[in-house]
């Protein structure tokens, strides 16, 4: 269950991808906030230890790899039709 | 577009204020800020918003449009180095490439973040900060979908305690972090505050009294707070004269007032001063934005925290400045009004001492998972200042490059070890800014020598 819910819808629909399961966006949202109305708060391997804190870029709780590309941070990327996110490659501490 | 004359960095209210007075006295001017569209975060997606339930206010469209006329504002942009001379190196996330700009004038207009409030069990998912669900509401108008406990104090937490309510989300609890009526300390500056700015301080009372009003539950002053739950926040604990009551919530918003951001400031090696009602760094700057640094200047609260109006006028300054040094004619700016209410807001929630509530086993450097109890070890055996806390313990080596645990990690020494916080000093902050690949910076070189 989501901890979050649209109060408003705020734009047309976008239709993105997450961990290979299409998700509804829409116009106006970031990665961040899509996870955050999925019920998504951890990221990362098994859902951790990654979470978002700040939503502005500052605290990079939110890296998950977009299009391939990894460690982006979520609440900084916009969402456009047909973007690829992946929760769980990221956040793992080498 | 070819090199511009002025790069500002930051899209809030004093980047976008500078970008217009800069770009009308006829300087190329562009901006660069890493959100997904100007406003900073006060006016976050002003221009989405304005068909939306409770747009910003006018001021941000008066702001936003002479900018977005008068300047090239680049959204979704890192900063990710800043040097003398002086020139930007940026990455452009829309088209995946790295730039370096060398304009005649750099504005460092990069604003306020909140000061973190280290709390047991804070880095559970779940826990957030009252800007995080601000910033919800205001990009994607997201709202807890379960009644949210708001934890702290500060004018934001009212605030948001509002907004939430008047769309429809549920606020369980508020933990006031100080008690209902301001202190003897706050009420010398009431006066002054009253006289000088009456909009703010009425609007404040107003914030108060609708809280008080709302029915919600208000818990004040507590001795200890604790978040816990097994993989995500399920309750918070509050200990109050020697009881402890627990209070279930799986959403759970801290706040503790915001700091000056001063990534770049402190990559510019600038000097910088502990600002005691700031509990933080800020650089020292002219009021005319000028740095030691020629063609770097501070604009807006990246200079000290003083809210969105004063940011716009501190835009104003040192844009004006800016094209008057670049020989240009520029409308000179009035004096700044006065820091009305700023003494009092600031008395009036003290910032949180880092061990009220931060235990040993309390996460410090959230990336790197650096205790408070490891950073105290590192001190004991002879870490003496934060590089040092650093190299002993990666505190602040994540991705975030310590710009959540930095002013933390200064308090914290400067408490335990007894010391100035100036004495104490910050962390080194070097680039890349943000995390890049390789092949970021290497594309523009391959693409040149091809």
């Amino acid at each position: 269950m989501s901890l979050f819910r649209r109060a408003t819808p705020i734009g047309e629909t976008v239709n993105i991808v997450v961990d290979g399961n299409p998700v509804a966006a829409q116009e106006g949202d970031t990665v961040a906030t899509v996870l955050l109305c999925e019920g998504r708060l951890g990221f990362g391997a098994k859902e951790g230890p990654l979470t978002p804190y700040c939503l502005i870029g500052v605290c990079f709780g939110c890296r998950v790899t977009i299009d391939g590309r990894d460690g982006e941070q979520a609440c900084l990327i916009p969402v456009r039709e047909g973007l690829q996110v992946e929760t769980e490659a990221t956040g793992e501490r080498s | 577009m070819s090199d511009p004359d002025v790069v500002v960095i930051g899209a809030g209210p004093s980047g976008l204020a500078a970008a217009s007075v800069t770009g009308a006295a006829g300087l190329k001017t562009l901006v660069l800020d890493d959100q997904p569209a100007p406003g900073g975060q006060v006016w976050r997606a002003a221009e989405a918003r304005r068909q939306r339930a409770f747009p910003p206010p006018r001021l941000a469209y008066e702001i936003l449009e002479p900018a977005r006329a008068n300047a090239t504002i680049a959204n979704t942009c890192d900063v990710i180095d800043l040097a003398e001379g002086p020139s930007v190196t940026a990455l452009h996330r829309r088209t995946g490439t790295v730039r370096e700009y060398t304009p005649s004038a750099i504005i460092i207009a990069t604003g306020a973040m909140e000061r973190p409030l280290l709390i047991p069990g804070w880095t559970l998912p779940g826990v957030m900060s009252v800007g995080a669900l601000q910033t919800a509401m205001k990009q994607s108008s997201l709202v807890p979908a379960t009644p949210v406990a708001l934890v702290g104090q500060g004018p934001l937490l009212l605030l948001v305690a509002r907004e939430l309510r008047k769309l429809g989300g549920a606020v369980g609890i508020v933990i006031s972090l100080g008690e209902r009526l301001p202190g003897r300390a706050a009420l010398r500056h009431l006066p002054r505050a009253v006289l000088c700015d009456p909009g703010l301080m009425a609007q404040g009372a107003g914030l108060a009294a609708e809280l008080a009003a709302s029915g919600v539950a208000v818990v004040r002053n507590p001795d200890g707070l604790a978040i816990e739950g097994n993989r995500q926040a399920e309750r918070i604990v509050v200990t109050k004269n020697g009881r402890s009551d627990a209070y279930p919530a799986q959403l759970i918003a801290l706040h503790d007032g915001v700091i000056p951001n001063t990534q770049l400031t402190r990559l510019m090696n600038l000097d910088h001063t502990w600002r005691g009602e700031d509990e933080a760094f800020a650089p020292r700057i002219a009021a005319d934005g000028t740095t030691e640094h020629e063609g770097i200047f501070v604009a807006g609260d990246a200079q000290g925290i003083n809210g969105a109006a004063l940011a716009v006028h501190s835009g104003r300054t040192v844009g004006a400045h800016v094209a008057q040094t670049l020989g240009r004619p520029a409308p000179s700016s009035t004096p700044a009004r006065q820091k009305g209410a700023r003494a009092f807001i600031s008395a009036l929630y003290p910032p949180t001492p880092v061990t009220r509530f931060a235990a040993d086993d309390t996460v410090l450097c959230r990336c790197e998972g650096v205790t408070v109890g490891a950073a105290r070890r590192a001190m004991k055996a002879g870490a003496t200042g934060p590089n040092r806390v650093k190299t002993a313990t990666r505190c602040g080596m994540g991705p975030c490059q310590s710009r959540l645990c930095g002013n933390a990690l200064t308090r914290l020494l400067a408490h335990e070890l007894g010391r100035p916080p100036d004495e104490i000093g910050a962390l080194r902050i070097r680039p890349p800014l943000k995390p890049i690949l390789l092949g970021d910076i290497a594309a523009p070189q391959l693409a040149a020598s091809s």
